[in-house]
């Protein structure tokens, strides 16, 4: 890595205090290489519920379970959906714990709040009265807000892990500098320090936050805490900033393989045939002479030699294709020796992709067509647990091999949650779709999910059936949209005569142009697509004249109006 | 994904049907910009134009030229080449058919400037090949384009006289100058019906920045200031030229008002290059997108003296041939076209010669061969023997067409990502060296004219000395086939 990495120091205590026993737990963690980039560092604090016998053991295993946890989960997950699932994990097991138990009820809880340092933000999740502070320019301020209920003068947690079998957890984010410091206290510490306390003993030992730890715990002793205390302090030394020189650099610092033929070697991979060449990208089917093994190579044309987003997605192609196993997703295969030049091994699939199947078969039968659209959606389910948008879903780009599984392809302008989060000089703002498949939250410049995919697959669903395309075809030079409302659907019954009304119901629901009317789940799409939703069918049956033909409703209101108002003329008269 | 590459130039589908519809089309914007030359004989007969009317009407021919390779490549950039080709195509047989049926000088006059758009019709093609062909074909789709759709002109000095006499008659030249604007409004047809703006399925859009050339830095920046006054130099040369001081088409006042318009278009056009570039005065470019705007500077140089003698020597060299042999118009315009017709090997073969032969030694060569197949045009006169004369009009123009063929070689090397801004401004130098050249005719004997290209030449090559020689591959495959780097520097 080119850049310098993020560099945090961390300094934490924990002391029972006036009582027997410590139901605080505490750790912090910064790993080393890839995790250190794609997951950050984190801090947790947990405080047991005072209450509670056992609530060492909920603060404890909270604490370490969700240190492993979360560096376990995947490098495409974003940081909010790592730890959202490895919270609700923890809490469905300390709650069934409690449930099960022969203990006294509600035994296992604890507070709980966790940050994670990741690229230039921090992320922060909480649940009960425990506090992260964040200290910046010598100015503290609170992140946290105590989850208590006030009752009879006594103070009563409203919130804490285990509590419940449904857990919410407050998450927010924000950018942070370097030089900033955060603190993470249970309420034996910050009940009994004033603000201006803290801020003083953060400000003096920047550079040694063990001591400044321990300083707040015996200033808290001090006036009069009686509860456990525990201090967690977090130094942000460097944060991972990489300058537009950099990226560049680190972009083409392999170089782009010369256009090839039959026979050349390269780096040890013979080619043995020229599958594809493009003002994009070279496609090669190469040996590897030391094993035999038969791979797809595919390199990016010299067009793009300097364009820093296209090698961006290049990278990401190979990487997106190591992380996704799935059948219905191409692979990419790491290289077992030192790469000279930027290309990546890919899975060689056998067959013909989706548009010359299309030409093939242009009046499928619905069972095949629904035998596809199940595989597709299998693939994009995977992409959807990595926590991954495709974003470039075209017939083109999906592949039938030889034995009619569906491979998915081209993953140059995938969306990955976890990525995304990591500040980049690159401007990424555009995304690249292809006209005609790509869906029209983009083209209003807003950001995609799984139901953007969930579009593009409608209109590959509705090609297969009709041959034509649902919507007008833009032109590629001029590619704006004002508003949904411009996006003009013609029904699939008008293409294919004879097709169910639920089938179009069906695919009108993933093709609405504003994604909010789209289908919630893929698997809702492929149920629909299968048996007869009877609603859909209804809707189309029944649908108001306002929508089926606006423009004759709008002139038929209007004559009224005016015949209305010359039977006024007349009256009056 | 079948599409594995090999230029197949006997194939008329995908990529190839692309390129040939393309050629054809830059083939008859030729035909058309360059129906008048063979012709003018004719032309000046029947309308009763003097010499000084004819050679103003080539220098307008040439005149709207440069604006117009501007405005259509931004409307390339907007609407795609499809359509912007048809329109071009299209819109431009209005003009051709107003000059067949123009009865005096003015109406003729008119009716050429307007015909100058059709000579941007270049830029469009170049943008439509470059979507379809894989970088290491490009550089031969391209030559194969520019050059045989160059070869328009000679078709033109070829058919035309010949149509001329078997339509017979005072009017044979309007029938065929209507007959290319026929072709032309056919093939606009054609072309909308036949090709698409990319291959099906790589339909990818991104908005490209639109505007103003850019460059990577401060001195670069006063560079192209520098570098745009010529063009508008031209147009206050031809404005000039067709005002009282010259052949009085324009009054004094039409001709001033003519002068502010240009300062004020130049004014709004520096604007326009500050607006895209003013990112350079306060933050420094990132190091992977610094070029030098000195190479782009010497290309348009070179091609001035390349592509606009062409332009120049096209239009005049029938009616050479026909005063200095005293031959009739058919005969002369066949020979004539010798010249244009080299372009079907010179251009290409330009291009071939500068990828074996490395991009700054052939452009020396070509340069100073140019220099060389002038100044002995310079000496040609009716002492000469008639092939002896053809013969070096036949030198000479391989030297000039391969001379484009390698400044377009170099073109795509400079900054691969402005390559579309760099060709057009190029393009438009052409243009601006057409204008100027032929003012000159406009104003000397062929001889002089001769020998001032010449020396314009021998201008391009010390310029040439500037260049620097663009960065080669990083990598080649070896004698055995294995691809290896190549350390540079």
């Amino acid at each position: 890595m080119m850049h310098k990495p993020l560099a945090l120091r961390f300094g934490g205590k924990s002391s029972a205090g006036l009582k027997s026993i410590n139901q605080d737990a505490f750790a912090a963690h910064l790993p080393e290489n890839s995790d250190l980039e794609f997951k950050g560092g984190a801090a947790v604090i947990a405080d047991g519920v005072s209450s509670c016998a056992e609530s060492h053991i909920a603060s404890q295993t909270s604490v370490t379970s969700f240190m492993q946890d979360y560096f376990s989960t995947p490098h495409s997950w974003s940081v909010r959906n790592s730890v959202s699932r490895v919270m609700t994990a923890l809490n469905s097991w300390l709650h069934k714990e409690n449930a099960q138990s022969s203990r006294e009820k509600d035994s296992l809880l604890c507070t709980f709040s966790a940050l994670i340092i990741k690229s230039n933000s921090v992320h922060w999740f909480h649940v009960g009265d425990s506090r992260i502070y964040h200290l910046q320019d010598g100015q503290l301020e609170q992140l946290t807000q105590d989850h208590i209920l006030k009752s009879g003068g006594k103070n009563y947690l409203a919130r804490a892990l285990g509590g419940d079998r449904h857990l919410e957890v407050d998450y927010a984010t924000r950018s942070v500098k370097e030089g900033d410091m955060l603190l993470m206290t249970t309420d034996g510490v910050h009940e009994f320090l004033s603000s201006r306390d803290i801020k003083e003993t953060l400000s003096n030992d920047f550079n040694n936050p063990e001591k400044a730890a321990d300083s707040l715990i015996h200033k808290a002793l001090e006036k009069g805490s009686d509860d456990n205390l525990t201090a967690l302090i977090v130094c942000i030394d460097d944060l991972p900033n990489e300058t537009l020189d950099e990226s560049h650099k680190r972009l083409i610092e392999l170089p782009i393989p010369p256009v090839m033929t039959i026979g050349n070697k390269i780096d040890g991979y013979e080619v043995l045939d020229v599958i594809f060449s493009g003002t994009r990208s070279h496609m090669y089917l190469v040996k590897d002479t030391g094993n035999d093994q038969q791979y797809i190579l595919k390199a990016p044309s010299t067009n793009f030699s300097e364009d820093t987003l296209y090698l961006d997605g290049f990278i990401r192609e190979e990487w997106v294709g190591q992380r996704i196993d799935h059948p219905n997703v191409m692979k990419t295969f790491p290289s077992h020796r030192d790469k000279n030049f930027l290309y990546y091994l890919g899975e060689h699939i056998q067959g013909m992709n989706l548009r010359q199947w299309m030409n093939d078969n242009p009046t499928p039968s619905l069972d095949e067509v629904r035998q596809l659209t199940k595989q597709i959606v299998q693939g994009l389910r995977a992409f959807q647990r990595a926590d991954m948008v495709h974003q470039d879903l075209k017939p083109e780009n999906i592949m039938i091999n030889q034995d009619g599984r569906i491979k998915i392809l081209d993953f140059g302008t995938v969306k990955i949650a976890g990525i995304e989060e990591m500040t980049s000089p690159l401007d990424k703002s555009i995304p690249q779709g292809s006209v005609n498949y790509v869906a029209p939250e983009y083209l209003l410049g807003e950001p995609g999910n799984f139901r953007s995919d969930l579009f593009s697959l409608g209109v590959i669903v509705y090609e297969m059936i009709t041959g034509k395309l649902p919507f007008k075809e833009m032109s590629t030079n001029d590619v704006k949209l004002k508003s949904y409302a411009d996006m003009d659907y013609t029904p699939a019954l008008h293409q294919r005569k004879g097709l169910p009304l639920w089938v179009e119901g069906c695919l009108r629901k993933a093709l609405q142009p504003n994604p909010r009317f789209r289908y919630e789940a893929l698997s809702e799409f492929q149920q629909d697509l299968a048996h007869p939703n009877q609603s859909l069918e209804s809707k189309i049956k029944h649908q108001p004249m306002l929508e089926k033909n606006p423009m004759l409703v709008w002139k038929v209101i209007a004559a009224i109006m005016l015949g209305l108002n010359i039977l006024q003329l007349m009256i009056n008269h | 994904m079948s599409d594995s590459g090999k230029l197949n130039l006997f194939a008329f589908n995908g990529k190839m049907k692309i390129l040939h519809l393309s050629w054809m089309a830059f083939f008859i914007t030729f035909f058309v910009w360059f129906n008048h030359a063979p012709l003018l004989g004719s032309i000046a007969n029947s309308l009763g134009l003097t010499t000084a009317e004819i050679k103003t009407l080539l220098i307008l021919n040439v005149a709207l030229t440069i604006p117009a390779r501007i405005i259509v490549g931004m409307l390339t950039d907007k609407y795609g080449p499809r359509i912007t080709y048809a329109a071009l195509l299209f819109l431009a047989s209005i003009p051709c058919f107003m000059f067949a049926l123009s009865t005096d000088f003015a109406q003729a006059a008119i009716s050429r400037f307007l015909l100058g758009f059709i000579g941007a019709g270049f830029v469009v093609g170049i943008r439509m090949v470059s979507e379809w062909f894989p970088a290491n074909e490009l550089g031969t789709a391209e030559g194969i384009y520019g050059g045989w759709g160059n070869f328009g002109s000679a078709a033109a000095a070829m058919l035309l006289p010949t149509l001329v006499i078997i339509f017979g008659g005072d009017d044979g030249w309007r029938y065929a100058v209507g007959l290319t604007g026929v072709m032309s409004l056919l093939f606009s047809f054609v072309w909308y019906k036949n090709v698409t703006d990319t291959p099906k399925g790589s339909t990818y859009f991104r908005p490209k920045k639109i505007g103003g050339m850019e460059v990577t830095s401060t001195a670069d920046f006063y560079l192209l200031l520098i570098m745009k006054l010529p063009m508008y130099a031209a147009l206050s040369l031809l404005t000039w030229k067709l005002s009282p001081a010259g052949v009085s088409i324009l009054s004094d006042a039409a001709a001033i008002a003519i002068y502010i318009i240009l300062a004020v278009i130049f004014i709004y056009d520096c604007y326009g290059a500050y607006r895209v570039n003013k990112e350079i005065f306060t933050t420094p470019i990132p190091e992977l997108e610094q070029y030098k705007f000195k190479q782009v500077a010497v290309l348009n140089v070179l091609y001035f003296a390349t592509f606009g003698s062409e332009l120049a020597v096209v239009s005049m060299l029938p009616l050479f041939f026909a005063d200095v042999f005293e031959l009739d118009m058919v005969y002369a315009g066949l020979l004539a076209s010798a010249y244009a017709f080299m372009n079907l090997m010179s251009r290409p073969g330009g291009g071939w010669i500068s990828d074996r032969f490395g991009r700054k030694k052939t452009l020396l060569i070509l340069t100073a061969g140019l220099a060389a197949g002038y100044a002995v045009m310079s000496l040609i006169d009716n002492s000469w023997p008639l092939y002896l004369a053809v013969g070096a009009a036949m030198a000479c123009s391989f030297f000039v067409q391969a001379g484009e063929g390698a400044v377009f070689a170099v073109v795509p090397l400079i900054k691969r990502r402005l390559t579309g801004q760099i060709a057009g401004m190029t393009g438009a130098y052409g243009n601006v060296g057409a204008v100027f050249y032929l003012t000159i005719l406009s104003m000397v004997d062929y001889s002089t004219f001769f020998t001032v290209i010449a020396i314009t030449a021998v201008l391009g090559f010390v310029t040439l000395l500037f260049l620097e020689e663009p960065k080669g591959h990083m990598a080649e495959v070896n004698e055995d086939g294995t691809v290896e780097l190549i350390k540079v520097n």
